[in-house]
């Protein structure tokens, strides 16, 4: 065992003590100072929290709490909507996961499908071949020298008008 | 009347059968199970686990408020929202789990509403320190001066580095070190995986060693 697998292991070493002990990690921090080091300042630090104490409750602390617990109790009870507001803040939420797992198989049925849809009509166009392609190209040849010709004519037919003397 | 005349033993019996099911001896039930007596209009039950949380709860908001009566005022809250919810509660996770639930974010709600408050704290010169007994005396030059002076140093450094880490790893640090509880039940609280429980742990502790390193 190696100092890197050493370190990934000391959460459990120092979070939970009791639990199976890794002989491998055991023999590596009895050989590693630097290691074993390393665990020892983290669980000082832990024993050093422990100089944080809190004073003990008041002694009205329960009669306090019975007052506002009479006044609760001669309130109205509480609405629908704080109730579900209490459940969804402090429940686990497991009574919603087989909602959940319905809403999310949904939108991935919905959102796939789109994507589908979206893929085939914006997929590859089809590409005409070459001998089409130049075929077109001649074509399209061929109807600008017949729009050229026409415009041509016109402009000899413009000039030969142009030329008459006036009688006078 | 008469047999009762005849035989006082029996009035006896039927006093503990109803303190048995109306008072309560919950000692032997799960905190889920007296929930369910709770709802079902049994105070005892109530009280009762009032009194078995009531330190636990006071000790976990203490250490977040830092104010014994904002402390008190906040764990009479988290009883009273136990109370309200009775009728809501699904046996579904540990009791515990779901009263530091309510307490967490409670907390946490708190600490959002006055984060500008708490930042210029006021030190009363004359006011005994509920955590070390002491006054902050400016000149005390009685023996064993020094050494209170170190620890009240000490304190306020590890309450300072606990509430400066971030919202969760306090709460976690608070839960883990203070109320005894591990990592998979603090994962419960806080809606955390169990390895990502320990991660956060682990890096709160790493970052008080740092910031604590002088008083170690």
């Amino acid at each position: 065992m190696n100092c890197r697998i050493c370190q990934s292991a000391l959460p459990d070493l120092l979070l939970d003590p009791g639990a199976r002990s890794k002989d491998e990690v055991r023999a590596h921090l009895a050989e590693c100072a630097a290691c074993a080091g390393e665990l020892k300042s983290l669980q000082s630090t832990m024993a050093l929290l422990d100089a944080w104490q809190a004073p003990e409750p008041s002694p009205y602390f329960d009669q306090k709490l019975a007052a506002r617990l009479r006044e609760e109790q001669a309130t109205a009870p509480a609405g629908w909507l704080e109730r579900m507001r209490s459940r969804l803040l402090f429940n686990t939420g497991r009574q919603f996961r087989p909602a959940m797992a319905g809403g999310l198989a949904l939108v991935l049925l919905v959102g796939g499908g789109m994507y589908a849809d979206l893929a085939i009509l914006s997929g590859p166009s089809i590409e005409a071949s070459a001998t089409v392609q130049d075929l077109q190209i001649l074509d399209k040849n061929d109807q600008a020298m017949k729009t050229l010709d026409q415009l041509l004519q016109e402009d000899e037919s413009g000039d030969e008008s142009n030329s008459v003397p006036p009688i006078s | 009347m008469a047999t009762l005349a005849m035989n006082p033993g029996l009035l006896e019996g039927l006093q503990a059968a109803e303190a048995h099911s109306m008072g309560g001896d919950f000692s032997h039930m799960d905190d889920a199970a007296i929930m369910l007596e709770l709802r079902a209009g049994n105070m005892a039950g109530f009280d009762y686990l009032v009194q078995k949380y009531r330190k636990p709860i006071i000790h976990f908001m203490y250490r977040m408020v830092h104010n014994q009566a904002v402390a008190e005022e906040m764990a009479q809250e988290v009883f009273l929202r136990v109370y309200r919810s009775r009728e809501t509660y699904r046996a579904e996770a540990r009791f515990s789990t779901w009263l530091y639930r309510i307490a967490t974010n409670l907390g946490v709600n708190h600490a959002r509403d006055t984060r500008h408050e708490r930042a210029a704290s006021t030190i009363y010169l004359d006011e005994t320190d509920p955590e070390t007994g002491t006054t902050p005396d400016v000149a005390d030059t009685t023996p064993g001066a020094e050494s209170k002076m170190l620890r009240r140093e000490r304190l306020n450094a590890i309450r300072q580095h606990v509430l400066a880490l971030p919202e969760r790893q306090r709460m976690a640090v608070l839960m883990h070190k203070y109320e005894g509880m591990d990592y998979r039940q603090i994962g419960d609280v806080l809606k955390l995986s169990e390895s990502a429980t320990k991660s956060l742990l682990f890096r709160a502790y790493q970052t008080l060693r740092e910031k604590l390193k002088e008083f170690v």
